[in-house]
C-alpha cells in the first residue's frame, strides 16, 4: 500500500511541476506588455516614462532572460513568495489572493458538499419512484447541460432585478463592513444564495443523474437479489446499494472539481462577487502577470490536493482497492 | 418505517430545509428589527457614490493619481488652489493667493490656522516639502520641475516662493497649482523614497487637511471604501463651508449595469457610471434637464496612424473628417447624451479661445459629397470599382478601426464611422480588441484608426495640444501622440503657448489661432464628441445637487475632479425633507 | 408434510409475449428428503426453484398452490412471502459467488441482515461460527471482505448463512456447476451433512448435472420443456427409466475412463422448443422416438409404477 501511495504521490508531483511550468509561461504569451499598460493608466508625463519603465522592469525582475526567470519563480514559490501584483503595486499577489479566497470557498465549498450529497439522494430517491424519476431525470438533464455563468444571470434577472428578492451583486450590503454580526452575517447569506444556487444546481443535477443509474445499477446486482431473497427489508438492500454506488461517485468527485471550480470563477464574475473570479478577470484585462500566475498556481494546487485526497481515501474507503493493495488472499 | 413513508418524509424534510434557507435569506430583505451591526451606517447621513473606483481598493497615495482610492485628494489630502473649469477662475484654497513678481518668480500665500487631522498645523514648510517630492525622477508628476523651468522652491515668511529659469511653462505650473497634493512633512518623512513614488501607503496613516478621515476600506477586496466626516476642517471656519453627508461612501465597479441595478434600486446616490438615457426619469436627475443631460467631460478623439498610408496624407485624413456623421452617432450611440464636439477639439470651457475665422476657413462638418471632391482631389480614385477607393500607387485601401472591446457605446460609435466613411468609398471595418491588447498596440503604432479619450478638464487647452503634438517621439507613445505626428513647428508652438500667461490675453489668443490653424490643416487627430461627465443624481436622501440652474459644479467623484468643484458638490448638498 | 405443490404455473413476462416457463408443476417432497431437479438449460428449473421463494419483477404467478409444513405460501404475494424467506424457505442462488456485499465484511453483512430480520442475534452468531467450522471456514472469515475468500470459500459461506436459520426448504440452485470436481464432491457432501445434522428439513438440488444428483439425491424430478417429465427415486431414474427423454439423457452421459471411439456418445438430436409458443400436446414429441399419434395430445403426470411419475402415453400404456 505504501508502495502504491508513494507512487500516486509522486505522479501529482510531477503534474504539479508540469502544470506550475505551464501556469508560469501562460501569461507571458499573452499578447501585450504589462509595464507599459500600466504606465499608460497612470498618463505618466513622457519624460517620467523611462524611468518609470526601468524601474518597473527591474521590480518585477523581468529585466533578466526567461529562463532565470522561470528558476526565480520556483525559488520565491518555496518561500512563499508569489510576487507583487502588476497593476496594484506593490500590493503582494498573496495577499490579494487571501483576501479573495475566504469568498470563493464560501460559494465553493457549500456548493460541492450540498450539491453532492442533496443530488446523491435525490437521484437515489428517484432510482425507486417512477413519479419522480419522470420529473427529476429531466430536469437533472437540463439542470446538468446549464452553463453556471448562463444560469448565474438568469438568476439575477429573474430574482434579483425582476422581483427584487435578493440583491443583483456584491457579497454584503454597502453599509457594512465584514465582522462577526448577526446582521452581517443576515446581509451575507442573503447576498449568497443566488450565486451558491447557480453552482449548486448545476453540480446537483449531474450527480442525480449519475447516482440514479448507479442505485439501479445496485439494485440489479447479485447481492441485493441474494438479501432480497433472504428476506431482508428494502431499507437494507437500499442501504447497501446506495454505500456501494457512491464510491464512483466519490471518484466522480475530484474529477469534477475542476469544473466546479471554473464555474464558480465565471459564477462569480457575474454576481460581482469579490472572490478569485472577479480577481483573475481584473488580472487578466491588464495583463497583470504575477497575479494571474498566482491565482492559477492557487487553483491548480487546490484541486490536485483535493484530488489526492480523494485519490488517497478511496483507497482506505473502498475495501476492494484496500485489500487488493495489501495484495488479498 | 414504510418505504413510502420514508420517502415522503425525506421529501419533507429536504423541503423543508429549502424553504428554511429560503425564508431566512428572504427574512434578511427586511432586516429592520434585529441586532443592529457596530458597522451599519445611518442611511439618511451617508453619501453613496459609485462610477470611479473600478481597480481595487489599496492605494492611498496622492501622488498616484490615476490609481488611489477615489477620494484621497479631495476628501482627505487637498490642494493649493483649487480650479473652477466652468468659469476658468482660481480658487484660494490652501493658498490664499498668488502672484508673479516678476516673470519668473511666483509667490504663492498660505493660509493661516490649517489644522491636519492629527491636530498639527500645516505650514509653508509642508507646501514645499510637497512640491518638492516631485523632483524624484519617478515621480508621475515629475515634469513639473523637468519641462517648467522651475529651478527652487523656497519659504519666505508666509509664503512659498517658486523660482524659475527662463521663461516659465504657465500652463503647465497652473495645472500643478491645483494638482498637487499638499501632505505633512512630518508623516511623509517617515516613508522611504520608493514608497513614495510606486507604492500604496498606510491607509491608517493618512493625514491630510481635507473635510474627511479614513475608516475602512483600504484593502484589495473591498467591495467600498468609507470616509467619515470630521471636526476641525478648516474651511468650517474660514469659509463657513461644512460638508452635509457623515459619510461619504465610495462603491466598488465591476459593470456598469450591476451598478445601475444598485443605483435604481435606491442604494446609490450619486451615480457617476454611464447609464442609457432611459434611466433619467422620476427621481432620478442630471445637470441639465434636457439634451445633453451632462456636461461634457473630455473630447472623444479618432487618432490615424500618421506612419501608414494613406493615413499620412492630411488631404485623406481631411476627407475621412468630412465623411463622419456625427448625429447618427449621437443618436445611435448616446440617445442625445453627448453633444458634437468642435472641429478644434477644444472643450466648451475653452471655446472663448477658438478662432471662428479659422474653424470657418479651415474645419469640417459631416458633408459626404465634399468627402468624395476632397477624395478625388487628392488622387484617390476606385480604379477596380469596388465602391472604395484605392491608394494612389494603386494598393487596396483597408483599415481596420478599434475601441475597447465593452465600452458598449464607443462599439456603436466605431459602426457608424465605418458605415459613414463606407458611403464615402473609404472602407474602413471595425474591431474590438479587449482594452490591454489595445494600449499595447495603440503605444506601438500597430493600429490604423482608434478611439480615445484620456485628456480631460483642465485650466488650460496647453494639455489638449501636448496630447496631439508632443514631441519626442518614443518607441511606446503610452500616453501621449499616438498618431505619431511628427510636427516640429506644431510642437515649438505648443510649447510656446505654455510660456504665455492666460493673463496676456492677445498673445493668447494669437498663439491659441495659430495652433488651431495648424491643427485644422493638419487634421492630426479628428475631434469626435464631447464625452460626458456622466452624473445622476438619487434624489431621495440628499438636495440642492448641482446644476445648471443652481450650482454649477463638478457632480463627479472621479480622481481629478474634486479638487476642482465636486467638494462644492458635498458642501451645498442638503438632507432631503423629512431626513 | 413438508412441501406440497400443485398445478404451479409461472410464466416470464417478454414484449413479445409470455414465456411459460414452468407449466403445471404438481409434486410432493417428504420430510428429510432430498429432490434432485434436473434438466436442460431453460426448463424451467432453476424458475420453478426461485419461484418457491422469491419471484423477481419478471416473473408472473399465473396458478397454482404451494403448501409448506401445511401452511400456504402466497408465493405471489412478495410482501406477504417475506416472513417466510430465510426462516422457512431458502434459496443458495445460482451466483452465489457474488451474493455477498463487496464492501462489507462477511460478519457485518450477516448480523446486519439478522438484526434487519428482528432475530436477537446471541446464539445466531455463535452458530454462525460453528457452522463455518463444520463447512471447514475458519472463524476469522467473518472478518474477511467477499474479495479476499477464494470462489470455493464464498460458496461454503454462502451456503451456511442460507441454511443459517433451519429452514423447512432449502433450496441449491446450481450450486456446484461453476466448481471443479473436488470441490464439487465436497459440496455436495456438505448438502447432505446439512440435511443429515437437521439444519434443513428437506432440499431441492437444481442441477443439469444427473450425475451429482445421483450422488446425493433421494428423489429426482426431471424437467423438459416448462413440464415434468419424470420424477422417480434416483435409482430408478437411472437405471429404470420410464419416460424416454429421461432414458436420452442417461445414455447420453459419458463415462468416465471409456473412450469416444469404443462407445459412441448418444446425444438427443433436435433442440427444446421455444417457451413462447409452445407446441400442443407433449412437448418432446418433435424429439421423440417412440412419439406416435396420442402424443398430440398432452400426456398427464401420472404415477407409473410406485413412487414413479411420468408424463409419457408410452409410460403409461
Amino acid at each position: 500500500m505504501w508502495r502504491y501511495l508513494f507512487r500516486k504521490v509522486s505522479i501529482y508531483v510531477v503534474t504539479f511541476v508540469v502544470a506550475v511550468s505551464i501556469d508560469w509561461a501562460i501569461p507571458r504569451f499573452m499578447p501585450g506588455d504589462p509595464i507599459q499598460g500600466l504606465l499608460s493608466r497612470m498618463q505618466a508625463q513622457p519624460q517620467a516614462s523611462e524611468e518609470l519603465t526601468s524601474f518597473y522592469t527591474e521590480a518585477f525582475g523581468f529585466d533578466v532572460p526567461l529562463w532565470k526567470q522561470y528558476l526565480n519563480f520556483w525559488a520565491a514559490l518555496f518561500q512563499g513568495d508569489l510576487g507583487l501584483s502588476i497593476t496594484n503595486y506593490p500590493i503582494p499577489v498573496t495577499e490579494l489572493i487571501m483576501g479573495a479566497l475566504p469568498y470563493t470557498l464560501a460559494l465553493l465549498v457549500p456548493a460541492i458538499l450540498l450539491s453532492f450529497w442533496a443530488g446523491n439522494k435525490v437521484g437515489a430517491l428517484a432510482a425507486r419512484r417512477k413519479t419522480l424519476d419522470n420529473t427529476v431525470l429531466p430536469m437533472s438533464y437540463v439542470l446538468t447541460a446549464t452553463p453556471q455563468m448562463w444560469l448565474g444571470i438568469i438568476l439575477a434577472w429573474v430574482f434579483a432585478s425582476s422581483l427584487a428578492l435578493f440583491p443583483v451583486s456584491g457579497a454584503y450590503g454597502f453599509a457594512l463592513q465584514p465582522e462577526w454580526s448577526v446582521e452581517f452575517a443576515r446581509s451575507f447569506l442573503h447576498h449568497w444564495i443566488l450565486p451558491f444556487s447557480a453552482l449548486f444546481l448545476v453540480a446537483f443535477g449531474g450527480w442525480a443523474i449519475g447516482m440514479r443509474n448507479l442505485i439501479i445499477y445496485e439494485l440489479e446486482a447479485d447481492y441485493s437479489n441474494y438479501l432480497a431473497s433472504l428476506g431482508a427489508p428494502t431499507r437494507l438492500v437500499r442501504k447497501y446499494a446506495y454505500r456501494n454506488a457512491l464510491l464512483p461517485q466519490i471518484t466522480g468527485l475530484a474529477l469534477a472539481l475542476g469544473a466546479v471550480v471554473a464555474g464558480a470563477i465565471v459564477v462569480e464574475i457575474v454576481f460581482s462577487y469579490p472572490g478569485l473570479g472577479t480577481l483573475t478577470l481584473n488580472a487578466i484585462e491588464n495583463r497583470d502577470y504575477f497575479l494571474i500566475q498566482g491565482i492559477f498556481l492557487f487553483l491548480i494546487t487546490g484541486v490536485l490536493i483535493a484530488n489526492l485526497v480523494i485519490d488517497i481515501a478511496y483507497v482506505f474507503i473502498d475495501p476492494r482497492t484496500r485489500v487488493g493493495m495489501q495484495g488479498g488472499a | 418505517m414504510s418505504t413510502r413513508r420514508r420517502g415522503k418524509a425525506i421529501g419533507a424534510g429536504a423541503l423543508a430545509l429549502v424553504a428554511a434557507v429560503i425564508a431566512t435569506s428572504l427574512g434578511v430583505a427586511g432586516a429592520g428589527a434585529g441586532e443592529q451591526s457596530a458597522f451599519a451606517l445611518p442611511r439618511a447621513q451617508t453619501f453613496y457614490m459609485s462610477g470611479s473606483q473600478w481597480s481595487p481598493y489599496g492605494d492611498v497615495n496622492p501622488a498616484k493619481t490615476w490609481d488611489y482610492s477615489t477620494g484621497t485628494i479631495g476628501l482627505a489630502y487637498e490642494t493649493a488652489f483649487r480650479f473652477n473649469p466652468l468659469t476658468g477662475a482660481f480658487i484660494p484654497w490652501l493658498a490664499t493667493g498668488g502672484n508673479w513678481r516678476t516673470n519668473s518668480v511666483y509667490v504663492m500665500n498660505i493660509r493661516r490656522g490649517v489644522k491636519f487631522s492629527d491636530g498639527k498645523t500645516l505650514t509653508p514648510g509642508d507646501v514645499k516639502y510637497s512640491f518638492d517630492l516631485l523632483k524624484a525622477p519617478t515621480h508621475p508628476q515629475n515634469a513639473l520641475w523637468a519641462s517648467t523651468g522651475l529651478k527652487t522652491v523656497k519659504v519666505v515668511g508666509n509664503t512659498v516662493v517658486f523660482t524659475f529659469a527662463g521663461k516659465p511653462g504657465y500652463q503647465q505650473f497652473d495645472f500643478y497649482r491645483y494638482n498637487v497634493a499638499i501632505v505633512p512633512r512630518h508623516v511623509f518623512s517617515k516613508y522611504s523614497t520608493t514608497e513614495l513614488m510606486t507604492g500604496n501607503l498606510d491607509a491608517d496613516n493618512i493625514v491630510g487637511t481635507g473635510p474627511y478621515a479614513y475608516v475602512s476600506g483600504a484593502s484589495s477586496t473591498a467591495q467600498t471604501f468609507v470616509w467619515q466626516r470630521r471636526a476641525g476642517w478648516w474651511a468650517t471656519k474660514a469659509l463657513g463651508l461644512r460638508p452635509a453627508p457623515r459619510y461619504v461612501v465610495d462603491i466598488h465597479n465591476s459593470s456598469n449595469q450591476a451598478a445601475l441595478a444598485n443605483f435604481q434600486a435606491g442604494n446609490i446616490d450619486l451615480f457617476n457610471n454611464f447609464a442609457p438615457r432611459s434611466a433619467i426619469k422620476g427621481k432620478f436627475k442630471t445637470f441639465f434637464n434636457k439634451a445633453p443631460y451632462h456636461l461634457g467631460a473630455n473630447t472623444t478623439w479618432l487618432f490615424p496612424n500618421t506612419t501608414k498610408k494613406p493615413l499620412n496624407d492630411p488631404q485623406f485624413r481631411r476627407a475621412l473628417a468630412y465623411s463622419i456623421n456625427m448625429n447618427q452617432i449621437l443618436d445611435k450611440a448616446y440617445q442625445g447624451l453627448v453633444d458634437k464636439a468642435s472641429p478644434t477639439g477644444l472643450l466648451p470651457i475653452w471655446s472663448k479661445w477658438v478662432d471662428k475665422k479659422v474653424v470657418a476657413k479651415y474645419g469640417f462638418s459631416y458633408n459626404l459629397n465634399r468627402a468624395k471632391a476632397i477624395l478625388a482631389a487628392a488622387g484617390y480614385k476606385d480604379t477596380d470599382d469596388d465602391g472604395y477607393v484605392e491608394n494612389k500607387d494603386g494598393s487596396d485601401i483597408s483599415l481596420k478601426i478599434q475601441c475597447p472591446n465593452g465600452w458598449s457605446d464607443w462599439m456603436t460609435s466605431i459602426q457608424v464611422i465605418a458605415e459613414s466613411a463606407k458611403a464615402a468609398g473609404i472602407k474602413i471595418t471595425p474591431g474590438y480588441p479587449d482594452y490591454g491588447t489595445l494600449v499595447d498596440d495603440r503605444g506601438h503604432a500597430r493600429y490604423d484608426l482608434v478611439l480615445a479619450n484620456d485628456r480631460q478638464y483642465s485650466n488650460t487647452p496647453w494639455t489638449y495640444y501636448q496630447y496631439i503634438f508632443q514631441l519626442p517621439i518614443l518607441d511606446n507613445q503610452t500616453t501621449v501622440n499616438y498618431e505619431r505626428f511628427s510636427s516640429p513647428k506644431a510642437w515649438a508652438l505648443t510649447q510656446q503657448l505654455d510660456r504665455t500667461p492666460t493673463t496676456n490675453t492677445k498673445a493668447y489668443r494669437a498663439v491659441m489661432s495659430k495652433l488651431q490653424t495648424t491643427f485644422l490643416q493638419n487634421l492630426p487627430a479628428i475631434p469626435l464628441w464631447y464625452n460626458g461627465m456622466w452624473a445622476m443624481f438619487n434624489t431621495t436622501y440628499w438636495t440642492n445637487w448641482p446644476s445648471a440652474t443652481g450650482g454649477k459644479y463638478t457632480p463627479t467623484a472621479w480622481n481629478n475632479y474634486w479638487q476642482m468643484t465636486s467638494i462644492d458638490m458635498l458642501t451645498h448638498l442638503k438632507p432631503a425633507k423629512g431626513n | 408434510m413438508s412441501l406440497k405443490v400443485d398445478g404451479l404455473t409461472v410464466y416470464y413476462q417478454s414484449l413479445r409475449g409470455d414465456v411459460k416457463a414452468v407449466d403445471g408443476a404438481t409434486f410432493e417432497i417428504a420430510d428429510g428428503e432430498i429432490m434432485g431437479l434436473a434438466g436442460e438449460s431453460g426448463c424451467g428449473k432453476s424458475t420453478l426453484g426461485k419461484s418457491l421463494v422469491r419471484m423477481d419483477a419478471r416473473m408472473r404467478y399465473v396458478d397454482g398452490r404451494v403448501e409448506l409444513d401445511g401452511k400456504e405460501l402466497p408465493v405471489w404475494d412478495d410482501r406477504k412471502m417475506n416472513p417466510y424467506r430465510f426462516k422457512h424457505v431458502s434459496i443458495i442462488p445460482q451466483y452465489a459467488l457474488s451474493a455477498l456485499n463487496p464492501t462489507r465484511k462477511i460478519g457485518t453483512m450477516a448480523t446486519e441482515l439478522l438484526a434487519s430480520r428482528d432475530i436477537p442475534l446471541n446464539g445466531v452468531v455463535d452458530e454462525f461460527k460453528r457452522r463455518l467450522k463444520i463447512v471447514g471456514l475458519p472463524e476469522d472469515v467473518l472478518e474477511r471482505f467477499p474479495i479476499e475468500l477464494s470462489g470455493g470459500m464464498k460458496q461454503r459461506v454462502v451456503m451456511v448463512l442460507s441454511s443459517l436459520l433451519d429452514p423447512s426448504l432449502l433450496i441449491a440452485d446450481e450450486v456446484t456447476s461453476a466448481l471443479d470436481v473436488s470441490t464439487q464432491r465436497a459440496v455436495s457432501e456438505l448438502l447432505v451433512e446439512f440435511r443429515d445434522r437437521g439444519f434443513v428439513k428437506s432440499m431441492i438440488v437444481i442441477t443439469h448435472d444427473l450425475s451429482v444428483l445421483y450422488q446425493i439425491a433421494d428423489t429426482i424430478l426431471v424437467m423438459y420443456a416448462g413440464k415434468l417429465a419424470e420424477k422417480a427415486p434416483a435409482e430408478t431414474v437411472v437405471h429404470a427409466p420410464a419416460h424416454p427423454y429421461t432414458r436420452m439423457l442417461i445414455s447420453s452421459l459419458p463415462e468416465v475412463g471409456v473412450r469416444y471411439a469404443e462407445k459412441r456418445l448418444i446425444g438427443i438430436p433436435g433442440r427444446p422448443p421455444s417457451l413462447l409458443e409452445p407446441p400442443t400436446g407433449c412437448r418432446f414429441k418433435t424429439r421423440c422416438p417412440l412419439a406416435f399419434e396420442k402424443c398430440a395430445e398432452e400426456p398427464p403426470f401420472v404415477e407409473v409404477a410406485p413412487g414413479q411419475a411420468a408424463a409419457c402415453w408410452k409410460a403409461t400404456a
